[in-house]
């Protein structure tokens, strides 16, 4: 069964507590709440507050390619290094991005040609998926597997948010800013032992496709995000698990790990007590969450990855990932762990 | 409390998902979250409702004095003085 057998992890070198973010967005005091109460410690970005002010189109869109080309290559050589793999063993790989844009080639073919890749790869790239992509990106890869048993596929998911930042005074738009970090995570996947994945869900609901999005407006990406998003994600999050255990005749109480798209506080805290899923069994979402903040469709990977190295897993253990993002959609992935590396 | 001011901040904070106004007075604190329900998010959508009720702005230093619900009430009728 194709299995994520390692994840990777690319972070600006720089981080900056709420506060710095705060005053050099340059944010009226109004909006302070927005900051200080999201339980976040620090998140990392790749330019400093200050400058993404002054950041215009061009500029976004060009620091949104070279940084997010920047963390994939840090990722994928993290995720590549832990399992030994030379990239020309790469025969697949997916790249997940929803903040720097759409260009031709994609992203992936950058990857490749600066990782020294084979030129049969098969690339997939996936844009608009939002904070779920990880969901999309990593099934894709399931599926190449499955066709290709012996191959191995690499899922690369990178964010900028400086490249979305916008000069709005919308009260979602500085939410946005309150939350939203630059990260890259990188999965690597194939038929062996890790964290084989058994079952995907994928639901939308489609009346609220509008309400977290990215619109194009005045030349750049602009969040659409409302300010209370866990009246949305909360009963994404049960639908998709309901969906996932009563697919495998399991009930929540098989599983043994929770992995949820860090994306907010409330967002984790509304799921905790909608399923009733003790903190302690999603600390390493929550984790990421006060060190991090919200890297999107990066996010997810960084509480796999802290969940492969926690030490916690055991043979026979059930993991289940909840992703949700724009569309609004939820993306649901049930794992057993069959060991690894780490063993 | 039943002067005019007070009933349009009330009518600014009705539009705030979780407010409840029973029990509020003048020395209520403005963060108080257990006396009015209105969160951090909440209250950000509250300061924003007054801008719009009240058609003003009010500036950082400003919002830095406000402690209790009668100091809104004080800035508000100087504002509009």
């Amino acid at each position: 069964m194709p299995a994520i057998t390692a994840v990777g992890l690319g972070i600006p070198d720089r981080s900056y507590t709420q506060e710095e973010i705060f005053r050099g967005l340059g944010h009226r005091r109004i909006y302070w709440d927005l900051f200080a109460s999201a339980g976040i410690e620090k998140r990392h970005l790749c330019l400093a507050p200050a400058e993404m002010v002054k950041t215009g189109p061009q500029d976004k869109h060009e620091h949104g390619q070279r940084f997010a080309l920047d963390l994939s290559l840090k990722a994928l050589r993290d995720c590549l290094g832990q399992d030994g793999v030379e990239p020309q063993r790469v025969d697949c790989l997916v790249f997940v991005c929803c903040t720097i844009g759409f260009q031709s080639p994609a992203m992936g073919w950058e990857i490749a040609y600066e990782m020294g890749m084979r030129e049969d790869v098969v690339h997939i790239p996936i844009a608009g998926a939002g904070c779920a992509g990880a969901g999309p990106g990593l099934r894709r890869a399931w599926e190449f597997l499955r066709l290709n048993p012996l191959a191995t596929a690499a899922v690369v998911t990178a964010e900028i948010s400086n490249a979305a930042y916008h000069p709005s005074s919308d009260t979602g738009v500085i939410l946005g800013n309150a939350l939203f970090a630059d990260g890259a995570s990188c999965y690597l996947v194939r038929n062996g032992p890790g964290l084989s994945m058994l079952d995907f869900v994928e639901l939308h609901d489609y009346a609220h496709r509008h309400t977290i999005a990215m619109v194009w407006d005045q030349a750049s990406f602009k969040l659409v995000l409302p300010l209370r998003a866990s009246e949305l994600t909360t009963p994404m999050v049960r639908r998709v698990l309901d969906t996932l255990l009563r697919r495998s005749g399991l009930s929540l109480g098989d599983i043994g790990h929770f992995v949820f798209h860090s994306g907010g506080r409330s967002i984790l805290d509304g799921a905790s007590q909608e399923l009733e899923i003790p903190r302690e069994r999603m600390e390493h979402s929550y984790r990421v969450w006060r060190e991090h903040g919200n890297m999107s469709s990066a996010t997810v990977g960084f509480a796999v990855r802290s969940l492969l190295d926690s030490g916690e897993l055991r043979p026979g253990d059930r993991v289940a990932i909840v992703t949700m993002g724009a569309g609004f959609t939820g993306q649901g992935i049930l794992c057993r762990y069959t060991g690894g590396h780490r063993d | 409390m039943t002067d005019r001011t007070w009933d349009r901040i009330m009518r600014a904070a009705r539009q705030v998902k979780g407010f409840r106004e029973d029990g509020l007075n003048s020395a209520t604190g403005i963060k108080d979250e257990k006396a009015h329900g209105m969160d951090s998010i909440g209250r950000v959508e509250f300061t924003l409702a007054i801008q719009d009720e009240f058609g003003i702005q009010i500036g950082d230093e400003e919002l830095d004095q406000l402690s209790t619900l009668g100091d809104l009430v004080a800035l508000l009728r100087t504002k509009a003085a």
